[in-house]
Formats: structure tokens, sequence, C-alpha cells
């Protein structure tokens, strides 16, 4: 019993010293470029430099993290900074966790979380997008089963989405930051290039050949696949473009649109099934209010039509002007000090808890132990 | 207020037409520096621009009466230069309408490619109703179409004739430089007047916005009544010599023989 309680007592002492591991479960994308896994990145290198032992975690020994034959790796897409930030894998079996570590998992890794249930660490569910909470959940399967208390997410949408669903959750939001390279201050005027953003590609394509076929006469538009550019690249072309397209049923934030704003290129976008906060929100009565900070439609078949009108007012310097003063208003509000700062606040408030967490068990077992010795 | 100078050349007295070409010269948001109107030996041009209330456009403009004896279009446009005093000009044919944004788009492009000798509008091409044909020019934002995204290169004029430089913004010091535009080149000289600046590797970029408007093909103008009066045979020798005079800067005395 005495060897548990200085174990427990350890691990506080750790915690309050920084000394202790917060291991950032990751998806191998291969080297293409997604969003939640550059937001797992940024709240890793940000906790490094508050001076905690931050690591990616991944599966397999051949994560990628830099180009081969086959493409890009972290390196390459997000940057050297990032690539070189330390990794662990599980297959490597050096991973060791005790009471004082972390583990944070994202939302759809529910195989994880069941696996890892008597582990000693505290788990965190890191939730960015709701489409895949149940992806590996039974029918009556909840988090809490796994005992899963505690939640990071991006925004108040999900959540209020989350807590919906699982109870007695510690749902924490940290924003995501959108990085200043996205600021344009370039003085070069926009150029007649529409830059797309999709969850399915056929929807990209479909998009063009519907345009081209209806308006032939922009037919000198260029339309850009942004997927697959590293991040520093991808912001310079969305800085070109005149407008962004982007279309994501299921999305549960919304970097692009953000990101676009933050360019001074206007979007027309697919409203998602979850409205984002940025794009407006749902009354009471279920009536949608829309933010004029880009030009939203429910109806995909009009996204051609739509673009078909934001080339005719480009080339008379006519794009609505409330999009442009709303863009303004928005562009900022992602920021990278907002990101920082709550992130700071929010990974402290979760050691605290793990602080008052560890000792209401020390506490515990103490009064056990006397009892026990009486 | 800009530094490019607006050359209206006015060979004759159309009132409708020349009321809006002023007008859509007075809806410019940003004014240009001055604008010259240069006239011929018509005297009722003359009588009739001198007389003329250009209300906020008075303090800038000039009628100029060109009096060299030349008053084909490259003449009156290659003397209103001579007599300008904006470090960039452009043109507009008095049958024609500038885009109201014209001008501010000159003054923020040259700013942001002050490298580029010629900028060219998009041209939207009207049938004689005023009835939209198609645009010109805007070909070269086509992706893999020109060398470079936006800008006309040698190689491809060697390959497209079909490009229009009415309202294009030039560099003064540049287009005297390189010879300004060729009297005998006749029908070509557009074309020939491009080839040049690119083989003097003049950037030559396309401003992706509507600037000009262009009455395609109008009855009585200088271009159709010209285009009439030659053949086919005519016509591809006047492009074979745009392709071979464009090596000179000097405009040579060339005669068409059957």
């Amino acid at each position: 019993m005495s060897e548990q309680l200085e174990r427990i007592k350890q691990s506080i002492e750790k915690i309050n010293n920084k000394d202790f591991g917060l291991y950032f479960f990751t998806i191998d994308t291969k080297g293409n470029p997604t969003a939640g896994v550059a937001t797992i990145y940024e709240h890793v290198k940000k906790l490094r430099e508050l001076g905690y032992n931050a690591q990616i975690l991944h599966d397999k020994n051949d994560y990628k993290l830099r180009e081969d034959a086959e493409g890009m790796g972290i390196a390459e897409w997000l940057g050297e900074e990032y690539a070189s930030l330390p990794h662990v894998s599980i297959e490597s079996q050096q991973l060791q966790v005790g009471p004082a570590d972390f583990v944070i998992i994202p939302e759809a890794f529910a195989t994880i979380m069941k696996q890892t249930v008597n582990f000693p660490c505290k788990r965190i569910v890191f939730l960015q997008s709701y489409e895949y909470i149940f992806e590996m959940l039974e029918i009556g399967e909840g988090w809490e089963q796994f005992n899963i208390r505690d939640v990071i997410t991006t925004n108040e949408n999900l959540r209020n989405y989350v807590n919906s669903m699982f109870r007695g959750l510690n749902t924490d939001v940290i924003p995501i930051g959108i990085p200043d390279y996205f600021n344009s201050t370039d003085i070069k005027p926009k150029i007649p290039t529409v830059s797309m953003v999709a969850r399915d590609k056929r929807e990209l394509l479909k998009l063009v050949k519907i345009f081209y076929q209806k308006y032939p006469h922009y037919r000198f538009v260029t339309f850009r696949d942004m997927s697959g550019l590293p991040r520093e690249m991808f912001a310079k072309e969305l800085q070109k473009s005149f407008m962004s397209v982007w279309i994501d049923e299921l999305a549960s934030f919304g970097t692009f649109p953000l990101e676009s704003m933050k360019c001074n290129t206007p979007v027309v976008g697919k409203i998602p099934r979850m409205v984002p906060e940025w794009m407006g929100s749902v009354d009471e009565v279920g009536n949608l209010n829309l933010n004029d900070n880009g030009v939203w439609t429910s109806n995909l078949n009009a996204i051609p039509d739509i673009v078909a009108t934001m080339v005719g007012l480009y080339l008379e310097d006519s794009l609505p002007e409330n999009v442009l003063r709303d863009m303004e208003e928005w562009k900022n509000k992602y920021n990278t000090e907002d990101f920082e700062k709550t992130l700071t606040e929010v990974y402290d408030n979760i050691f605290k808890r793990r602080v008052v967490e560890l000792t209401t068990t020390l506490e515990q077992l103490e009064q056990k132990e006397l009892v026990e010795n009486k | 207020m800009s530094n490019i100078t607006l050359i209206v050349p006015v060979h004759k007295l159309e009132e409708e037409l020349l009321g809006r070409c002023i007008e859509s010269i007075k809806n410019q948001r940003v004014k240009p520096y001055e604008v010259l109107f240069v006239t011929s030996d018509d005297d009722s041009v003359n009588d009739y621009l001198n007389n003329f209330d250009f209300g906020d456009l008075k303090d800038i403009t000039r009628v100029v009466k060109n009096d060299s004896g030349e008053y084909d279009f490259q003449s009156q446009i290659n003397y209103g230069v001579n007599e300008s005093k904006g470090e960039y000009f452009t043109f507009l044919e008095y049958d024609d309408e500038l885009s109201h944004i014209w001008i501010k788009n000159g003054v923020e492009y040259i700013k942001a490619y002050p490298e580029v000798g010629v900028f060219l509008p998009i041209v939207y091409e009207t049938d004689n109703n005023g009835n939209f044909i198609s645009f010109t020019n805007e070909s070269v934002w086509s992706k893999n179409f020109t060398e470079e995204l936006g800008y006309l290169d040698n190689n491809t004029l060697q390959k497209v004739q079909n490009f229009n430089f009415d309202g294009m913004i030039v560099n003064k010091e540049k287009f005297i430089e390189g010879g300004m535009l060729k009297k005998h080149m006749k029908l070509t000289f557009t074309y020939e007047f491009l080839l040049r600046m690119t083989y003097l590797s003049v950037p030559v970029m396309v401003i992706p916005k509507l600037g000009y408007k262009h009455t395609n093909n109008r009855e009585g103008s200088l271009f159709v009544e010209y285009k009439k009066s030659i053949d086919v045979l005519e016509s591809k020798f006047w492009v074979n010599k745009a392709k071979k005079e464009y090596f000179f800067t000097n405009d040579r005395e060339i005669t068409y023989e059957p």
C-alpha cells in the first residue's frame, strides 16, 4: 500500500514540476495535409514551448515524417519545426505511462479508448469532428464506459453536441488559431483563380465541368484544388485567388473559410449539417441566421452560378461590400494569440484537476491504510 | 489623381458616340492625369470640342490639333503621346467606352507591377446594338495558354493574333524607346506593336478586369472601311509583314503588290 501511496505522491510532484508526458495520438496521414492533424501538432508545439514534455504518439514505426518517393511527409507539408518534435510509436513498445502522464486520443479512436482503459495515466479525448464519434463505438457504448471524463474540443458547437451525447464530461474549448502567414500583406492584386477545398473531390470536378459548360466565356478562370499543398504554399496560393469555394457537408468547424477570410479571399460555401459558429446561428425556433462573412448556400447545385456571378463582379471590381466588410470583422477572430492564451489556461486547469484527483485518491488510500493498520 | 494621360483621337464628328465616350471618362472612379483630344484638320470637330462642357474634367482636358498632316489612327496616337505629360498613357477611340474602373485599376497595377510596360484590359466586345459578343485578351489568364499566367509573350503571339490593344496603358518612355506605333503597318499595326514590345522584353500584362467596351465591326468605322478595301491575300501579306517588321523600331515604307 505504501508503495502505491508513494507513487501517487511522486506523480503529484511530477505534475507540479512539469515532469510528465503528454502523448497526443495521431493518425498517419501518409503526407496528406489535414487541418485536424495540423491542430494536434500545434498543441504539441505550443505545450513544448511552455515547458511541457508533449510528444506525438503514433501507431507504427514507419510514420511518415519526411518526403519519400511517394510524396510529402510532415516536414514538407507542415514544416521542419513540426517534424522535429518528439515522436514515439506504440509499435516500438517504448511508451511507459504513469499516473502523472496524459494520453490524448482523437475522437475517432474508440478502440484505443477501450484498450487503454486500465492505463494508470489520464486519458483525454481530442474532439475535432462530430462525424467520427460513433465510428468505432458499438450500439449503446459511450465514452463514460471507458472512463473518459475529459474532452478538449475546438468550438462551442462541438462542446454542446458532445455534452448532449455523453454524461458527466469536462469539456474544454481551445479554439484554433489561424497562423499569421495567412494574413495577406502582398500588395499584388488578386488573380482570376478560384481556390477550392472539398471533402468529396468529385464535387469539385462536377462544379468545374458545370461552370465551364454553362459559362464558356469565363473559361479563362482557373480552378485550383488546394488539397495536398504544404501549409505555407497553401496560404500563398489562397492569397492570390480572388475567391474560394468550400464544400464540406460533414464539417464540424471549417478552418478553410476562416483561412480564406484571413487572406481577404471571399468564400462561397455550402452550409454544412452542423452550422459553424462563425457562419451563423440557429435560433430557438430553428431559423438559420447567417453572417455575411461569405456567400453561404444550402443548394449545392447553385454554386456554379454563384461562382459565375462572383466572376462577373470581380471583373467589374464590384464584389459585395457587405461580404468584404464582414470578412474583415471575422478575419482575426481566430488568431494565434487567443489560441495560445486559451491553450495555456485550459491545460493548466486540466493539470490542476488531475492534481486534485490524485490528491483525493491519495487521501482515500491514506484513510484506508489507517483503518487497516488499526 | 493618376499619372495616366488619356488620349482620345477624334477624326470625325459623331456627336452621340462622342457623348457616350466622354461620359465614360467622366464616370471614372479615379480621374486620369489629363485628357487629350487629338483632332485632325476637320474644323467641325475642333469647334465642337472647344465649346463642349467637360464639367469636372474641364481643368484636366486639352484639345490639341494634330498639325502634322498625318491623320491615320497611329499618327494621332503618336501625336498625343508627344503632347502628353503623364508618365503613362492610355487611349480611347471616340466610338468606344472605358469601363468606370479602368484608370483606377491602371493606377493599382502600375503600383503593383512597376516593371510592366504595357497593360492591356479585358475588352468587352459588343455588336452595334451594345449586345455582348465576347471578351478579348482574357485568354492569357487561362492556365498554360501563355508562358506566364497573365502575361503576353512573343511565342504566344506568333501562334495567336487576335489581341486587342484598345485602352492599353503604356509606359510613355518605353513606348517612345520602342518606336511608337507604325503608321505603315496598316491593319496589323496592333499585332506588330505587341510583337515588337515582347521582342524588346517589355512585359505585357493583361489586367484581369473589364477595362474597355469596344463596338465590334461598327459600320462606318475606320477599321471596317479599311477592312472592306482589302482581300484575303493582302490581309495575309500584312500579317506576314508584321512578323518581320517587329524586329525594327523604325517605321518603314511598305507597299503591297498583289
